[in-house]
C-alpha cells in the first residue's frame, strides 16, 4: 500500500457558474514512503490545485485521497490528522510569515498540533538546523532575514511539524543559483535523514531529473505520464507536447545518441555525462562518417 | 558612442530599516548603456542588480553623481514624467503590476495615461498582448490568470507606452519554461525590430546568452563586462560570484580539460553537440 495515493481526482472551480473550469481531471498517483515525487506541468496544468487536494486544503470534486489506506476527507479528525502528516509549503512562502521572531513563526505548527514545550523546542531547533538557519537568527524578525534565510524559515516552520510528506510546490521559484541549491540540498538531506517523503512541484526540469524518483507530468489538468525521470525524459514527446521543455543536457545526450554515440541519456548530471564521453573518447571510439 | 542610459559616478547607500546603520552598496560606480543593445546584467541576490533597475529610471535617487536617461538627469523632479516614458521598468512579481480587471484594459491603461487616442490604443494593445502571447486571454479577468500570464501581461503593459528602452528585473523568475521562452523571445524581438533597448536583470544564465553584452555585478561592483564569449569563458570568476554556468559551458569546459577541443564561442546546447561528434569522427 503507498503512503499517499489520489484516485481519479477531479477538481472544477466555480462550480454552476458561467466561470466554470476543470482544473484537475481524473488523476491517479501515488507516493511511497521514501521517495520523492515530482510534479511537472505547463502554467495552469493543474500542479498548484492537485498539491492543495493532496493535503486537504481543497475538497476535491470527485475521487479520493487516503494517506496509509485511509481516505483524508471521511471526516473532520481524518481532516485534521491528514494536515498535520501532510505539510504543504506553498509558493513563495515567505509571505506567510507573520510572528515577532523566526522562534515563534518557527513554533506556529508544532503549538497547533498541541505539543509539550519540550518538545516544540527540540522541534524548532531540529528543523531551523536542517535547514540551514543559524541559531542566533531564531530570536531576530523575520522580516530582517535575506529572502534566501526567509524562505528556509518559512519551510522550517511546515518541517517542524514533522509530517510524513512533505510537499513543496515551487520552492526555489525566484532564488538565485545558490540559495537554490541550498533548498535542494536541504530536501534531499530531510528525505535521507528522517526518510520523510517529499513531493516537489517544480518547473526546473534539471532539479526534478536530479532529485525525484518519479515523475508525474501534467497537462491542461490530466496526468499524461508518470514514471522515473528515465522514462519520462527519453520520451521528449510527451515533454515537449505537454509545453515543458527537457533539461538542456538531456537534450544534448539525446541528439548525442541519435547520432549514434552510445551515450546513457538517464545521466542527469553534468559530472557523469563528461565522465562518459571521456571514456568514450578514451577508448577510440569513432563514429562512422 | 550614443548612450541611452548614463550612470556616471554615483554613490548609494540604503537603510535595511528605519534607524538601521546606512548600508553603502554603490561607491563611485559607472555604467553606460548604449542606444538600442541589448543588455543582461546577472548577480547573486544582493548584488545590487535590482537596486540598479529603479536607478535607471529615477524610481531610486543617487546620494551623488547623476543617473541621465535621454540625457535627462533623474535629479529633475519636473522631467520624471519624460523619464519614466522613454524607460519602462518591469518588475519580477506580476502581483504587484496589475492594475485592473480585464487584461485588456489593463494594457491600456499606461497609453491613456500618456493622452494617446483610443483608436491608437486599441492597436497597441493588440499589438502589445499579441507580442506577449496573451491576445486570447484579452477579455479575461485579470484575478483568474496565473502567475505567468499575469506577467506577460504586465510586459505588455509596458511595452503599450512604447518606451524607447525596456528595463526587466528578473521578469522570467516567477514563469514556467515555456512562458520564460515566450517573455524571452518577445523581449529579442522587440530589441531586434523595433530597435528598443532592452537591460534584462536575471539569474538564469541561459537566458543571457543572445544578449550583445553581459555585465556581472557582484556586491555592488561590476566584475565582468563583456560580450557572453568572454563572460562564460571566465567560468572561476562567475562561481565566485556565486553564480552558476550554462550547463553547455560546464560541459564544455570540463571536455576541454580532457583534451577537447570546443571553442570558447560556443553557448548553446546544439553547437556544443555538433563539436562534440566531430571529435568522435574517424
Amino acid at each position: 500500500m503507498a503512503l499517499l495515493e489520489a484516485q481519479k481526482l477531479e477538481y472544477i472551480y466555480s462550480q454552476k457558474t458561467p466561470f466554470v473550469k476543470q482544473a484537475v481531471k481524473g488523476v491517479d498517483f501515488c507516493v511511497e514512503k521514501g521517495e520523492i515525487v515530482g510534479i511537472i506541468g505547463h502554467t495552469g496544468s493543474g500542479k498548484s490545485t492537485l498539491v492543495q487536494m493532496l493535503n486537504g486544503l481543497l475538497k476535491p470534486t470527485s475521487g479520493s485521497v487516503t494517506l496509509n489506506g485511509e481516505d483524508i476527507f471521511a471526516n473532520k479528525k481524518s481532516l485534521h490528522d491528514a494536515r498535520f502528516k501532510i505539510g504543504l509549503v506553498f509558493q513563495y512562502p515567505e509571505y506567510q510569515l507573520f510572528d515577532e521572531t523566526v522562534y515563534k513563526d518557527i513554533s506556529f505548527g508544532p503549538s497547533n498540533m498541541g505539543l509539550e514545550k519540550d518538545e516544540i523546542d527540540r522541534r524548532v531547533i531540529s528543523a531551523s538546523k536542517l535547514v540551514g538557519l543559524p541559531p542566533h537568527l531564531l530570536n531576530k524578525s523575520p522580516f530582517d532575514l535575506s529572502g534566501g534565510e526567509k524562505r528556509r524559515a518559512a519551510i522550517a516552520g511546515v518541517v517542524a511539524m514533522e509530517p510524513e510528506i512533505l510537499i513543496l510546490d515551487e520552492p526555489t521559484a525566484g532564488l538565485d543559483p545558490k540559495g537554490r541549491q541550498r533548498i535542494l540540498d536541504m530536501i534531499v538531506e530531510l528525505n535521507k535523514t528522517t526518510n520523510t517523503s517529499v513531493v516537489i512541484v517544480s518547473h526546473n526540469m534539471e532539479d526534478i531529473a536530479k532529485l525525484c524518483n518519479k515523475v508525474l507530468v501534467l497537462k491542461g489538468g490530466e496526468a499524461v505520464a508518470f514514471d522515473t525521470p528515465e522514462k519520462i525524459f527519453a520520451e521528449t514527446d510527451i515533454v515537449e507536447q505537454s509545453g515543458l521543455i527537457l533539461p538542456a543536457l538531456t537534450k544534448m545526450l539525446i541528439s548525442l545518441k541519435n547520432k549514434g554515440l552510445p551515450v546513457n541519456i538517464a545521466n542527469f548530471s553534468v559530472n557523469d555525462a563528461v565522465k562518459e564521453l571521456i571514456r568514450l573518447k578514451k577508448e577510440g571510439y569513432k563514429l562512422d562518417a | 558612442m550614443d548612450n541611452i542610459i548614463e550612470i556616471k559616478n554615483i554613490d548609494f547607500s540604503y537603510r535595511e530599516e528605519e534607524n538601521a546603520p546606512l548600508i553603502k552598496l554603490f561607491e563611485n560606480f559607472s555604467l553606460n548603456i548604449e542606444r538600442g543593445s541589448f543588455t543582461a546584467i546577472i548577480g547573486h541576490n544582493g548584488s545590487g542588480k535590482s537596486t540598479l533597475s529603479r536607478l535607471m529610471n529615477g524610481m531610486y535617487l543617487p546620494d551623488s553623481g547623476e543617473v541621465f536617461c535621454e540625457g535627462i538627469s533623474t535629479l529633475e523632479e519636473d522631467r520624471r514624467f519624460d523619464i519614466r516614458q522613454n524607460v519602462g521598468l518591469v518588475f519580477q512579481n506580476p502581483d504587484n503590476q496589475i492594475v485592473t480587471t480585464v487584461v485588456f484594459e489593463d494594457v491600456a491603461f499606461g497609453p491613456e495615461n500618456l493622452g494617446i487616442p483610443p483608436e491608437e490604443i486599441k492597436q497597441r494593445v493588440e499589438t502589445a498582448l499579441k507580442d506577449v502571447g496573451m491576445w486570447e486571454c484579452r477579455e479575461d479577468s485579470t484575478t483568474k490568470l496565473s502567475g505567468g500570464q499575469k506577467q506577460r501581461v504586465a510586459i505588455a503593459g509596458i511595452l503599450a507606452m512604447e518606451p524607447k528602452c525596456i528595463v526587466l528585473d528578473e521578469p522570467t523568475a516567477m514563469l514556467d519554461p515555456k512562458g520564460r521562452k515566450e517573455v524571452l523571445s518577445a523581449v529579442k524581438r522587440l530589441n531586434k525590430e523595433k530597435g528598443i533597448t532592452v537591460v534584462l536583470i536575471t539569474h538564469y544564465m541561459e537566458e543571457v546568452t543572445d544578449a550583445d553584452r553581459v555585465v556581472v555585478m557582484k556586491s555592488g561592483e561590476i566584475i565582468l563586462d563583456g560580450t557572453p564569449c568572454e563572460v562564460f569563458s571566465k567560468g572561476d570568476i562567475l562561481r565566485s560570484a556565486d553564480l552558476t554556468l550554462p550547463v553547455t559551458c560546464d560541459v564544455k569546459e570540463m571536455l576541454n580539460k580532457e583534451g577537447f577541443n570546443i571553442p570558447d564561442s560556443v553557448l548553446t546546447p546544439e553547437e556544443c553537440t555538433e563539436y562534440i561528434l566531430k571529435s568522435f569522427e574517424g
